[in-house]
């Protein structure tokens, strides 16, 4: 076509005025009214006036994913297509920017590789996909959940396994929908950071981080076993600003960190002796004399006690060995910390992911608490807090059906993020089995077996330990539905899979589990293809359910999300936040009106109401009373495995991205130059590594970051022709703590070994 | 090739697009067989043309070649381009729109087809400068500068059946018959200036 | 040049964390395989820790950018107002010579377009009263626009493994610091 020809016709097409012109021409025509009838339809009066150039549409979103800055965003819409993401300014925590996956997110959103129908596979693995309708999907899914109920007269045989995939509060309405359906199997606990909740929950009755924006008055921060500048890059200006108020800023890890390189001191402690590094530095600071006399006699409970044990049992020197730290510094990094007034520790979630995680949690705790350094803006143990999720969990909340059966034993489904299970009282309850340990829970669990497991907000196959011994798991059942957005390699294993939406086609809200601000998430564009939210799809089961079989499905067989979205706050929370409806959240987010330390007056929620050197219910749940040391796991391997966060993906979610390819590409080993040496091994060269339970082969790359007796790899990868996962090395192996706040323990996910040598 | 056969044609190859299962997918081809002047080749086991389909245009893996337009036109390889919205804008000049607008991008290949049919019908029935207009741009400007690209992806496709490639080819010989024909207009009016 | 804005690049506040890069992405909505700013880790004695100091970059905006002089189209131009180095995409012809002039390896080709594109310092953002995507993003401080003319403390215009040039690159940097180290005995 002509250039000028082209441009007029371009510049036709973009004008509104233009394009009406020209279709009053064709229907002045009468040629209209002749035209076949085929897949388009009659323009509707209404869309024509909705194409106009009017500037952008600002909708307010929120990053739900399991992350501590849990970003406010504001999402750019023209023309009904979402244009570009920005940080909220209105949220002193976002400040503005995202991160490196969150400006990645309309990327996700309008991927050609998104899941865009309900889809069943005939023959698990085999790749051969049939395209089915909703109706179908929900015809088979209910189909054998009766089967189920018919045989085994209970719906134990149905499992839910959901974690953080998506930690919207409307979310809850899968546990809900498994609620609304009878009592079932439940996947509970967390892999993330139960060690340290129940190790807080026994020092202070509770896990209460001060908020992070606070920290800028910290004249002494000690991040141990967190690497924020990966991890919560937001956290990173206040930790600055800090330092250049005059703090002095010492990072405590195994591997010499991104956020190891920005701080004054790094001390490379032996992994999982950081309790050795707790008490050594404690039972100086008892010969310094260095003690808060007022805080651990008036607060606290069974510090003599505490002392008594460290006077007996810890020295500096037998720190200093296990640790691999020198005497001298650890005594430096004491009495600096004792000094500094307020004083700060971050406790990391790797460093409790450990056979002693929970121990040594309980005995950081402990160091910060007899510094006195507990209820004070700048000061605290910083670990996570629940204090801003307070919802009415509406859409988790669902009777059972009339006359359900279920398991008779102890316990019920518990998490971290609520108390609430709404049938305390009755007979029956869900039989729960550890999240943890799928795969062997899958293959011990009878008596009803596990026949159908839902998969939601989550990535079994990639997150979850031991891959190999979940794929044999996975041969005991009958069926399995995936509902997700890509095709991972749990949907990869699947029988149903279906598809669901981004943050921007839904409507929820968000809270942060290290920063207090809460955000509305708006539904800024329509769900695209044949996507639907979490609690759609739990309202079109109902209604086949209910046809099927009236009364088999409490769940509401309409629902309007964003209507469940405003039912999920109450008065507790407008208080809290200091608001009066939901709708102000449009103007931006909120933060919660507390002061910014926790425990501000003290009064703590344990059984004492005191801080708990010594804790009764410790002691009754099996672990010791005080904060005494526990030894770490013995290596079942010549190296240690250390399989943290990477900076460019959340677990496997975006790191799928073609952008996020431009600038990660390829999953390396890294190790440090010795050790290479001593297997032969250079740079760049393609090795092998393995242990017990699995082998995986990559890239090396060598470098001092990792001391001389460990490996490093980042996450699991899918798509694009690599499906590398470094849970195929990782056991599940149970941490120390977890089952009392979060219904089941911990993962040792760093207390792993294994060896490496050339492909 | 007559306008009924050629509407006949781009009919059964926009069914063939957008068939959700094999049993539209069979309908759709049988619909193409009697639009060709020769015979198709025939298809034992329609269940596997339909996995087949699945994972060349549907999912859920990444599908190989997915038939959105702004995938092959934008700089980038995503949905709900500036081209979806070019395609939009075209469906409104005809006053018309998809019924899955905002859920399924506008410029899905079936909708095109669509388009491209009521097009025809139109310059059939009572043509102007500005819809021959329209016509060229939609033709030259949008389907003949993602089209190509994607038959080249679909034929690179291992294991590509050989019903699927005849439709590709089929459309293909289309699209060069049109262009070819407007250039030869082109010519003509060249000519006559 | 009387009014330069300039990219300053805190190298000490940065943790690599790629956040700019990706904003400028999100920005834009750069094609796949083309990125306008991207991290380079320092790779010098100054900071001898694999992959833990970056710097980030972006197109230079130079005082006498070398792209401008080459490009036969007289195709990018300097703003008087900031002095970003500017390609305008209506003039150029894809003629790459920017790109083989360019000793920064800044303009890069855009096969679909045929055409050379780079980092513009968000001219329109910044007429708009917003910052570029990048320095909105950056969530640690570490990148920001100043004022050439106003001096920054310990910048430098030259860091060790960025190229040395006399066509005025107008990013500065700050230079990382190393912690004290304290490894296990083993």
């Amino acid at each position: 076509m002509e250039k000028l020809k082209q441009k007029q016709m371009e510049k036709t097409l973009a004008c509104n005025h233009s394009r009406r012109r020209f279709l009053q021409g064709l229907l002045a025509t009468g040629v209209l009214a002749t035209m076949p009838s085929g897949l388009l339809q009659p323009l509707l009066v209404e869309a024509k006036d909705l194409l106009n150039e009017a500037e952008y549409q600002i909708f307010r979103n929120a990053c739900p994913r399991n992350c501590y800055d849990t970003c406010s965003i504001k999402s750019f819409v023209k023309d009904g297509v979402l244009q570009y993401v920005e940080g909220a300014t209105e949220s002193s925590f976002t400040a503005g920017g995202l991160c490196v996956k969150g400006n990645s997110y309309a990327r996700q959103l309008y991927s050609p590789d998104r899941i865009k129908y309900p889809m069943k596979q005939i023959g698990r693995g085999s790749g051969n996909w049939k395209r089915i309708s909703w109706d179908e999907a929900l015809e088979t899914i209910s189909s054998k959940i009766l089967e189920i109920k018919a045989k085994d007269d209970n719906l134990l045989g149905l499992g839910l396994t959901k974690y953080s995939g998506n930690f919207g509060i409307t979310h809850y309405g899968v546990e809900g929908m498994m609620s609304s359906l009878g009592y079932t199997t439940r996947f509970v606990g967390t892999p993330c950071w139960p060690a340290g909740i129940d190790a807080q929950n026994y020092d202070t009755g509770s896990m209460w981080c001060n908020d992070p924006e606070d920290m800028v008055h910290s004249k002494y921060i000690i991040v141990w076993g967190a690497n924020p500048a990966f991890c919560s890059v937001h956290t990173m200006k206040y930790i600055y600003e800090a330092r250049e108020r005059g703090a002095k800023v010492v990072v405590i890890d195994p591997l010499l960190t991104q956020t190891a390189a920005k701080a004054d001191l790094y001390l490379q402690v032996a992994a999982g002796e950081d309790g050795a590094l707790a008490l050594g530095m404690a039972r100086h600071l008892v010969d310094k004399q260095l003690v808060d006399r007022e805080f651990v006699t008036r607060y606290a409970l069974g510090y003599a006690e505490f002392e008594a044990y460290l006077k007996k049992n810890i020295t500096v020197t037998w720190a200093a060995e296990k640790t691999g730290i020198p005497a001298a510094e650890i005594r430096q990094l004491a009495e600096e910390f004792a000094r500094a007034d307020p004083a700060t520790i971050w406790i990391g979630y790797g460093m409790q992911r450990h056979v002693n995680g929970g121990a040594n949690v309980r005995a950081i705790d402990a160091l910060v608490a007899m510094t006195g350094n507990i209820g004070k803006t700048g000061g605290g143990a910083r670990y996570g807090h629940l204090q801003t999720w307070g919802f009415n969990y509406h859409a988790m909340i669902q009777d059972k059906p009339a006359g359900s059966k279920g398991w008779l034993g102890k316990g019920g489904p518990m998490g971290e993020f609520h108390g609430a299970s709404g049938d305390q009282q009755a007979k029956y309850r869900d039989r729960t089995v550890n999240i943890n340990k799928i795969a062997q829970e899958i293959l011990d669990t009878n008596d009803p077996p596990v026949r159908m497991l839902w998969v939601a907000c989550k990535n079994v196959l990639s997150q979850d330990f031991d891959t190999n011994k979940i794929k044999r798991a996975f041969e005991k059942l009958e069926l399995i539905v995936a509902v997700d957005l890509f095709f991972n390699p749990t949907v990869e294993q699947a029988d149903i899979v279906l598809p669901t939406v981004t943050p921007f086609e839904d409507w929820t809200v968000n809270v942060s589990y290290w920063h207090y601000w809460l955000s509305l998430n708006e539904q800024a564009v329509k769900p695209l293809y044949e996507t639907k939210t979490d609690i759609d799809i739990a309202a079109a089961l109902s209604k086949k359910m209910n046809a099927k079989q009236p009364g088999s499905c409490t769940f509401p067989q309409e629902i309007d999300s964003k209507q469940w979205m405003e039912k999920e706050f109450n008065q507790g929370i407008y208080d809290l936040f200091g608001i009066d409806s939901w709708q102000q959240l449009r103007q931006g987010p909120v933060k919660a009106k507390l002061k910014s330390a926790s425990f501000p007056d003290r009064k703590f929620l344990t059984p004492s109401t005191k801080y708990e050197f010594r804790s009764e219910l410790a002691a009754a749940n099996g672990h010791a009373a005080l904060p005494e040391y526990k030894a770490g796991r013995k290596a079942y391997g010549p190296l240690r495995l250390l399989t943290p966060h990477s900076k460019f993906s959340l677990h496997s979610q975006f790191q799928n991205l073609d952008w996020m390819h431009d600038f990660n590409n390829e999953p390396f080993v890294y190790l440090h130059p010795q050790t290479a040496k001593s297997r032969g091994i250079k740079e760049g060269q393609l090795v092998r590594v393995f242990n017990k339970i699995g082998e995986l082969s990559m890239k090396a790359k060598l470098t001092d970051n990792v001391p001389t007796d460990a490996l490093l790899m980042y996450e699991s990868w899918f798509g694009r022709k690599n499906n590398f996962n470094v849970n195929t090395l990782v056991d599940d192996e149970s941490s120390d703590m977890g089952a009392f706040k979060t219904g089941a323990p911990g993962v040792a996910i760093h207390d792993q070994f294994a060896d490496i040598a050339k492909a | 090739m007559n306008d009924t056969q050629e509407l006949q044609q781009l009919e059964a190859l926009r069914d063939f697009f957008i068939a959700r299962n094999e049993v539209q997918l069979a309908a759709a081809y049988a619909a193409l067989n009697m639009a060709v002047s020769f015979d198709l080749p025939s298809v034992n086991d329609w269940e596997a043309l339909e996995f087949s389909f699945n994972r060349l245009f549907i999912g859920p893996m990444a599908p190989f070649a997915p038939f959105f337009a702004s995938v092959y036109l934008e700089p980038e390889p995503q949905v709900m381009g500036k081209s979806t919205l070019i395609t939009r804008q075209i469906f409104e000049m005809l006053g018309l729109q998809s019924p899955w607008q905002e859920s399924l991008p506008d410029d899905h290949l079936s909708l095109e087809l669509d388009a491209c049919i009521r097009l025809l019908t139109i310059r059939q029935a009572h043509s102007s400068p500005e819809v021959e207009d329209l016509w060229n741009y939609f033709l030259q400007e949008h389907l003949a500068q993602w089209l190509p690209s994607w038959f080249k992806r679909v034929r690179a496709a291992e294991n590509l059946p050989a019903a699927i490639l005849i439709t590709i080819d089929v459309l293909a010989a289309w699209l060069a018959e049109k262009i070819d024909s407007l250039k030869s207009t082109d010519r003509r009016l060249a000519h006559n200036e | 040049m009387k009014n330069q804005k300039a990219f300053f690049v805190d190298v000490n506040r940065c943790v690599g964390c790629y956040t700019c890069a990706m904003a400028c992405k999100n920005t834009y909505q750069v094609e796949p395989g083309i990125a306008w700013r991207n991290l380079q880790s320092v790779e010098d004695p100054s900071f001898p820790h694999r992959d833990l100091a970056f710097y980030s970059l972006a197109c230079n905006h130079c005082e006498k950018p070398a792209c401008a002089a080459a490009c036969p189209e007289k195709a990018i131009y300097k703003r008087e107002k900031d002095g970003a180095v500017v390609i305008d995409i209506d003039k150029c012809t894809g003629e790459k010579k920017c790109i083989t002039e360019c000793p920064y390896g800044v303009p890069k080709f855009n096969q679909k377009t045929a055409q050379a594109e780079k980092c513009h310092m968000c001219y329109a953002r910044q007429d708009a009263g917003k910052q570029p995507g990048c320095v909105q993003s950056c969530p640690t401080g570490a990148l920001t626009l100043v004022n050439l003319a106003e001096k920054k403390e310990g910048a430098v215009s030259f860091p060790p493994g960025f190229k040395k040039t006399d066509i005025g690159p107008s990013t500065r940097f700050r230079l990382a610091k190393v912690p004290r180290i304290v490894r296990r005995n083993s």
